[in-house]
């Protein structure tokens, strides 16, 4: 056993531990200005407490058993969003989360993990060096649009997003051949306006929201303007821990959740904020790193979905915190108040560092 | 385990696949790379002028309460709008304390009451805080003079109601006032968002009853203002939804016409249309002004009003609880003939009293009316008949039938505060004065002189059910266009039709025959029938103590009529009551027959 504690991988848990001590103290600080929900910030230290060993079992299992469970996995998600679709506890008017007693579940975040799953099983099946055609990308279209649809219905515009983008991403990472390529695009282009047409009031209001925030400044551009104050306002240090103005007065609503950077860029300046996406950029440098070098093409796939994954709720989320994207739900991993997103990414961390320790020794573990 | 043959191994050192982490490399790097401009622009770049806002902030959001909905009558006119009136707010912060003085001076409010107003400033907040809601046109102009020495001080028009007849049909329309806190907490807890401190709402009549369609949705103004609280333009500007407007089923006309009969009485007047229940005209007297009550009133204003012996705040026809007097009688007689105790034939021989044990009770006419049957009883309104008839049919039955002509619970108009009268049975006797009933309690009752006490309203909805061939109607005041009668009956009354013709007729003999009680309410060219009833007025207290037949003869009685015309087919049903009017035949019958005959030769006149 002790061979294995030397075999994991440092160069990932190290920016992760680090990630992590900054995320709670920030969600302290998040959490610490708002009347009577101090709870959040016990809940989600409890939550990383859980994480810790779970990540630990997934770094110490074979991820090789994940391709067998991959099929059942993705079952068992779409069954529980469609739970959630029709009793599950609404926020916000969405219907997200599952409730198991004292705690909630958000299965939506379970879909991420579990389409990686599924495609990298898929892909691994049918690897074609050549890259794909359109026939046979017709399997995983079904496998995205199925969890993607649900989602929506909920609605979860921005996990939905994330889904579709996590799915487009590891079917460019297998390749497609440039005309399937050209043919998705084209579908893609036509398919935008029907979509728009079928997104929520509130969802169209963000996106134009975005085009213009002083349009309605207190309507759907309030969250753009308020967190760019935010940020802006910690200029190269910051105003100091605990003392950032602008989530603590309220000014910036959903700041534990998804304006949880911008909490951390008011009061630990642009010093912080680049401390921050050093340490996320370490671990994604990691992680293709890992996806590379494992050792069989189900880890592969499946390192390079996680970190995808990662890497692309990172730049959305920060991205909608500093103004450059629109706003859309998503957490920013690590950071943001959520504990099954939490648990899952942790989860992941682990399948990381187990697909990492198993590239050298495949027989004898 | 061994899983290494069904994995497909894979070649790190493919050329395809260095050139695939190379690409993946370089977009990763690109992405990085704008978020970390962008944060240089928004923190270093931008830094100080966002640090400014934050500092500031920066957005004031003002209010704009939203008109209501307007009310209008059955034929379209118009009963309630809004107008322009002045507000007074102050943003504490930059308030000048000193000039506290000069303000109270302009505004004509204590400093005490100012001080009040601003204590419940939360210490850092820019929202304005409402100090008067109604500035007179003069103040407005002072204050505006004034303004460089009133920082802080702002006036803010706003929307408010007004009503076209302030004083006619207050019961009706009920009136708007500020929210309270705690009010404003309940309406938070069921609609959020919706009310804001300072909101109206309808406090009284239709106006609370139908709040939920009347309240918009309120609008703001959104400025922009800078470290010192100064504005520096403005933000955005949402505009104000209006409420929902709504039509009442009073005709206009008649309630103002009805209004001038009642004026100098204290009393009310209720017409409707007994086949619908629909209410036309509702007047109770003395009155008040709805349009001081929805603004800003004076305490000399308010304790007149409160402090009047005669309760102008109560709406007499349905918060009035009142003895019926005769108009009870058909109540018995319909319950005589529906229980077979009695038929229309059957006489009786009337001395001018009836005897129960060793009391004596007697009729209202000296020496009787003599040989007696069921339509001269009604026709003369005998007592004797009916202390006889109330004596066989016993309490029990005489309240089974009160409580099927709807008397005893509330009609369910839409009008707040409505009272249920009383319908006395044994068993509540019993349970009120720990007594039994004794034979002697059940002859007052039967002339409407005992423990009953009915509404105005309630009276008419039975009326309405002997006019309409048994329909317990429910009264309503908001005209709903695709409402059937259907949809308006509560119950039927589950009687035989000649019982109620019988009943009506001797109603009709009651206005047209040469010994009916009331000849005052005849008319030329329609059929009106009704029945008359002189109440004594029973202070409460003494109610309970002393035998009916001692209590003294007061001589201002009440005077009841109720009525409905044409006879053949109602279109109307009045009750009036006066309150010491003396006889109904002659205080209330003629008001009665002068809003029938209103009502009906105005609408043959279109």
């Amino acid at each position: 056993m002790s061979r294995k504690t030397s075999l994991l991988d440092y160069n990932l848990l190290l920016p992760f531990g680090l990630l992590m001590i900054i995320g709670i103290l920030n969600l302290y600080s998040a959490t610490r200005g708002m009347h009577g929900t101090t709870d959040l910030f016990e809940r989600q230290l409890l939550w990383f407490g859980i994480g810790i060993p779970v990540m630990f079992f997934f770094a110490y299992i074979d991820y090789r058993m994940l391709k067998k469970l991959s099929f059942i996995l993705y079952i068992l998600t779409l069954m529980l969003i469609v739970l959630t679709v029709i009793k599950g506890r609404t926020a916000y008017g969405a219907q997200r989360w599952l409730s198991l007693g004292i705690f909630s579940f958000q299965p939506s975040e379970l879909a991420k993990f579990s389409m990686m799953l599924i495609l990298a099983n898929y892909f691994d099946d049918h690897w074609l060096e050549q890259g794909f055609s359109l026939r046979q990308l017709l399997m995983p279209l079904v496998y995205v649009i199925i969890p993607a649809a649900l989602i929506l219905k909920q609605p979860d515009l921005g996990t939905a997003i994330i889904v579709i983008l996590i799915s487009i991403s590891i079917v460019l990472f297998c390749r497609v051949k440039l005309r399937t390529f050209l043919l998705f695009l084209f579908a893609f282009i036509i398919i935008m306006p029907v979509g728009w047409h079928f997104m929520k009031g509130y969802q169209k209001a963000r996106i134009l929201a975005f085009a213009d925030p002083y349009k309605d400044p207190l309507g759907s551009g309030y969250h753009l303007l308020q967190s760019r104050i935010a940020v802006g306002s910690g200029k190269l240090t910051g105003v100091g821990y605990l003392k950032g103005t602008q989530s603590h007065l309220n000014f910036l609503p959903e700041s534990h959740t998804d304006f949880i950077f911008s909490v951390l860029a008011e009061e630990w300046g642009f010093a912080g904020s680049i401390v921050v996406v050093a340490l996320f950029t370490f671990i994604f440098i990691e992680g293709f790193t890992i996806s590379r070098y494992a050792k069989d093409r189900f880890g592969v796939i499946l390192a390079f979905g996680i970190t995808m994954s990662l890497f692309l709720q990172f730049f959305i989320n920060i991205g909608m915190s500093t103004g450059i994207l629109p706003v859309v739900g998503i957490t920013l991993p690590f950071m943001s108040y959520g504990g099954t997103s939490l648990l899952i990414f942790m989860a992941e961390i682990g399948i990381l560092l187990s697909i990492d320790i198993r590239r050298f020794r495949f027989e004898e573990i | 385990m061994n899983f290494n043959d069904e994995f497909n191994a894979y070649d790190p050192e493919a050329l395809e696949t260095g050139r695939v982490y190379r690409i993946l490399f370089v977009i990763m790097s690109l992405l990085v790379a704008v978020i970390i401009v962008r944060l240089w622009y928004l923190q270093i770049y931008k830094g100080s002028q966002l640090e400014y806002y934050s500092q500031n902030n920066h957005l004031r959001r003002i209010d704009i309460i939203a008109p209501r909905g307007k009310l209008y009558d059955r034929n379209g006119l118009l009963l309630a709008d809004n107008n322009v009136s002045y507000s007074l707010y102050i943003t504490p912060p930059e308030f000048k304390y000193t000039e506290k003085e000069r303000l109270s001076q302009i505004v004509d409010i204590k400093v005490k009451d100012l001080d009040a107003k601003l204590s419940v400033w939360d210490g850092f907040s820019y929202t304005p805080l409402l100090i008067d809601p109604y500035l007179s046109w003069e103040q407005v102009s002072q204050i505006l003079a004034d303004k460089p020495f009133l920082p802080g001080v702002a006036v803010q028009w706003q929307t408010k109601r007004f009503y076209l007849d302030g004083k006619g049909m207050s019961h009706v329309l009920g009136y708007v006032r500020e929210i309270g806190e705690e009010e404003l907490d309940a309406l938070n807890k069921k609609y959020p968002d919706r009310y804001v401190s300072g909101d109206f709402i309808g406090k009284y009549g239709i106006e609370k009853t139908y709040e939920n369609d009347l309240s918009g949705k309120d609008g703001a103004i959104v400025k922009l203002v800078d470290a010192s609280g100064k504005e520096i333009r403005t933000y955005t500007y949402i505009d104000p939804v209006q409420g929902e407007s709504i039509s009442l089923t009073i005709d206009a006309r008649l309630q103002d016409y009805t209004s001038g009969l009642m004026q100098g009485y204290v009393g009310c007047a209720v017409a409707m249309d007994p086949a619908t229940g629909a209410i036309l005209a509702m007047v109770s007297e003395p009155s008040f002004d709805i349009n001081n009550f929805s603004s800003y009133l004076t305490p000399a204003e308010w304790s007149s009003v409160a402090n009047n012996p005669d309760h102008p705040l109560e709406n007499k026809c349905i918060q009035g609880m009142f003895a019926p007097g005769s108009t009870y009688k058909p109540v018995l007689a319909i319950a005589g003939l529906n229980e077979r105790v009695i038929s229309p034939e059957k006489t009786i021989s009337d001395p001018g009293y009836f005897v129960v044990g060793n009391r004596v009770y007697h009729d209202w006419k000296k020496g009787g009316h003599g040989i007696v049957d069921m339509h001269k009883a009604i026709v003369q309104s005998c007592d004797t008949y009916f202390y006889r008839l109330g004596t066989l049919l016993g309490v029990d039955t005489i309240a089974k039938y009160a409580r099927l002509l709807g008397l005893g619970k509330p009609t369910g108009i839409d009008l707040s505060s409505e009272k249920p009268g009383l319908v006395p049975t044994s068993e509540w006797k019993e349970q009120t004065f720990h007594e039994p009933w004794y034979p002697g309690d059940t002859p007052p009752i039967a002339i409407g002189q005992g423990y009953d006490l009915v509404t105005p309203l309630q009276l008419l909805v039975a009326y309405s059910a002997i006019a309409n061939g048994g329909s317990i109607m429910r009264p309503h005041v908001l005209l709903y266009p695709t409402a059937t009668t259907q949809d308006y009956i509560v119950s039927k009354l589950g009687v035989n039709g000649q019982i109620l013709d019988v009943i009506r007729k001797g109603l009709l003999g009651v206005v047209n025959e040469p010994h009916g009680t009331a000849p005052g309410a005849r008319l030329k060219d329609i059929q009106v029938a009704g029945k008359t009833g002189t109440a004594q007025v029973i202070k409460e207290g003494a109610f309970r103590n002393i035998p009916e037949s001692k209590i003294p003869v007061m001589y201002r009685d009440n005077a009841w009529f109720v009525a409905f015309a044409p006879y053949k087919s109602p279109r109307i049903a009045v009750v009036v009551l006066v309150e010491h009017g003396g006889h109904g035949g002659f205080a209330s019958a003629p008001i009665a027959k002068n809003m029938i005959n209103f009502y009906l030769q105005g609408d043959k006149l279109q």
